[in-house]
């Protein structure tokens, strides 16, 4: 229905799997060309709503497991930090 | 006596002048500054050719700014027309031609992103920033930070019947209707409202729902009617409210159901957090369900929970006094002060208790209709059917909601029998999401559902049927709707069909399509 499995979470490139994911699914995000260290939150990129959504294509997209004390801007803050919470999730 | 929604902010200067009133992070006013604010701004739109019942389109994120463009507006004889801060242009687009905006506030990151929209929306003759122009060159652009405009002239040629605000919300069809509200409209939402909550000038109120919706503008005018003080808030994280409430001494807190699965299963913080200020909180916009309400009633059990039932044409219908939450926590309670509501079946009738029909409302909230829509209008405002026209009549505003009501006078909520989808608190029509799905060429038909899901109250849901030749994924889908739409009307899962059923009449027929997914059960609950 609507997974499509992406080969990239297999092993290499996670910051490229989230930020493809953060463009596509962000409008903003694409209209102001967000660098991989930009604020998602403040500009109000990524919403209340949009944060679940991340959420939701992190646990499928890399098998992880966000739990409630995750939600928070130190991991969600920009595409830098997602990428180093999927790594330390998997590590 | 206060019939302008503008004189409560006046009053409440003139009485509490130093009196804190808006809270916006950092930034703080008091009643003096919040009036001169918003004074500056009727100024700049009356320095703009303003006219009374012009159309004045507010589009910025809940902030100061947002707050005095509104008062601003209504103290310029304008009418104002808050528009969702998520919205995407297209959207903004539909408000600013369908109600022939004149003025537009704004601010220069959103002006850069709706240029395209602006040259298409002939009605709008200037765009008035919040900030400066930068190096925009539009000679429609009017600063109020480069401007010092005289003082506003007085307005009083305004009625209180005259029209205030024009609020848009979806219906199960079409694009969005701009629901008109009279001065009178939105003072008596606000009596009502300090009347069953019990509001004060101790409160201190957590605005998180957009002023674009009823019960979020309600938050303001209430506010400001009492003379208390509105702390402004955008959200990501559940934990933001609570650190928020905590923070701000916080005693009331209005939500949608998304909200209160947001606090009770990913805010830690609430877990953690003791809120004794918390005096009060209130739903609407949907159903919540009976588990979250358990939560919340266990981890604050010193604050009042109140779950309301409302639409943007009649503005609240209907609350749960607080205690009657453990006895009847699926009830939407009964009516709200000076108000009437009652229960109708096809022929005009009242209905007899348990018996489901449309819940019909009469009182001092009953809108004005439809912006430019009488036929629309006439199907929603109608004359009461229980009182004849020769014994004096009355409008009266029919919801769509099939209700029942029980021995005891409390009102069940039971379904719609339409295709409406309430997602995240707002109201979605399918129409709008498939039109975008079939703005990218892939399908040969859409039709959107709402899913019941924990968080969202429903979940859209898109079926697609692909364009001849063409073999689209739910990627390409999704990520089109996510360009167009705000989040609460982009589907969240998309299913590819081969066909659709069809109702006897030949229209695609949804309330199959969602009772086929999710079982009789989800047939009539579209909460």
């Amino acid at each position: 229905m609507t997974s499509e499995p992406n080969p990239v979470a297999a092993g290499g490139d996670i910051v490229g799997s989230i930020r493809n994911f953060i463009y596509s699914r962000f409008p903003l995000a694409a209209d102001q060309q967000v660098k991989d260290e930009d604020d998602l939150l403040e500009g109000g990129i990524v919403d209340s709503l949009g944060i679940l959504d991340v959420v939701g294509h992190l646990e499928q997209e890399f098998g992880i497991q966000v739990g409630d004390d995750d939600l928070n801007p130190e991991n969600f803050g920009n595409i830098n930090a997602l990428m180093r919470f999927v790594e330390q999730k998997r590590a | 006596m206060a019939y302008l929604l503008h004189h409560l902010l006046e009053q409440s200067t003139s009485l509490h002048g130093a009196r804190e009133a808006l809270v916006d992070k950092e930034r703080r006013q008091n009643y003096d500054a919040f009036l001169a604010s918003a004074q500056a701004v009727a100024g700049a739109l009356q320095a703009c050719g303003l006219d009374a019942r012009d159309r004045v389109a507010v589009f910025l994120p809940k902030s100061l700014e947002e707050a005095h463009g509104i008062f601003g507006a209504s103290l310029a004889g304008g009418v104002f027309v808050p528009v969702n801060a998520l919205l995407r242009p297209a959207q903004v687009g539909h408000i600013l031609n369908d109600c022939g905006v004149r003025f537009l506030i704004t601010s220069a990151q959103r002006y850069q992103q709706l240029k395209e929209t602006l040259d298409a929306a002939v009605s709008v003759e200037r765009v008035v920033l919040i900030d400066d122009a930068g190096d925009a060159t539009d000679p429609r652009l009017y600063s109020l930070s480069e401007s010092s405009p005289a003082e506003p002239a007085a307005a009083d040629c305004t009625l209180g019947e005259d029209l205030a605000a024009i609020l848009y919300t979806s219906g199960s069809t079409g694009r969005p209707k701009g629901v008109m509200l009279s001065h009178r409209n939105l003072i008596a939402g606000s009596r009502i409202v300090c009347d069953y909550l019990g509001l004060t000038s101790d409160e201190r109120i957590l605005s998180v729902l957009p002023f674009s919706f009823d019960y979020g503008l309600n938050q303001l005018i209430t506010t400001v009617d009492k003379a208390a003080a509105l702390v402004l808030l955008t959200f990501r994280f559940g934990d933001e409210i609570v650190k928020a409430a905590d923070a701000e001494n916080i005693t009331g807190l209005a939500g949608v159901p998304t909200i209160w699965a947001v606090l009770t299963q990913a805010a830690p913080k609430f877990k953690t957090t003791d809120l004794p200020h918390l005096r009060y909180i209130t739903n609407s916009g949907g159903a919540v369900p009976a588990e979250t309400t358990r939560r919340l009633r266990e981890r604050i059990p010193h604050t009042s929970i109140v779950w309301m039932y409302g639409l943007t044409e009649a503005f609240r219908s209907t609350y749960l006094s607080p205690d009657q939450i453990d006895t009847r926590p699926t009830s939407m309670g009964k009516a709200i002060p000076e108000t009437e509501v009652f229960v109708v079946n096809a022929n005009g009738e009242r209905c007899a208790p348990g018996e489901t029909g449309i819940l019909v409302h009469r009182g001092p909230t009953v809108s004005l209709g439809y912006w430019g829509r009488p036929e629309d209008t006439a199907r929603v405002i109608r004359q009461n059917p229980l009182v004849r026209d020769n014994e004096g009549g009355d409008l009266v505003c029919y919801s769509g909601d099939l209700v029942r009501m029980d021995e005891d006078g409390y009102f069940f909520f039971v379904g719609r029998d339409d295709a409406m989808i309430k997602s995240s608190g707002y109201r979605v029509s399918p129409t709008e999401v498939e039109e975008v799905i079939m703005g990218t060429g892939l399908a040969a038909q859409a039709a959107v559902i709402g899913l019941p899901d924990p968080v969202m109250g429903d979940r859209i849901h898109a079926l697609v049927r692909p364009a001849e030749g063409k073999t689209p994924t739910a990627g390409e889908i999704l990520a089109a709707c996510s360009k167009e739409l705000p989040p609460h009307m982009t589907p969240r899962g998309v299913e590819f069909v081969d066909e659709f059923p069809r109702s006897p009449n030949g229209k695609v027929d949804y309330k199959k399509l969602r009772t086929e997914r999710v079982g009789d059960a989800g047939a009539k609950v579209a909460k």
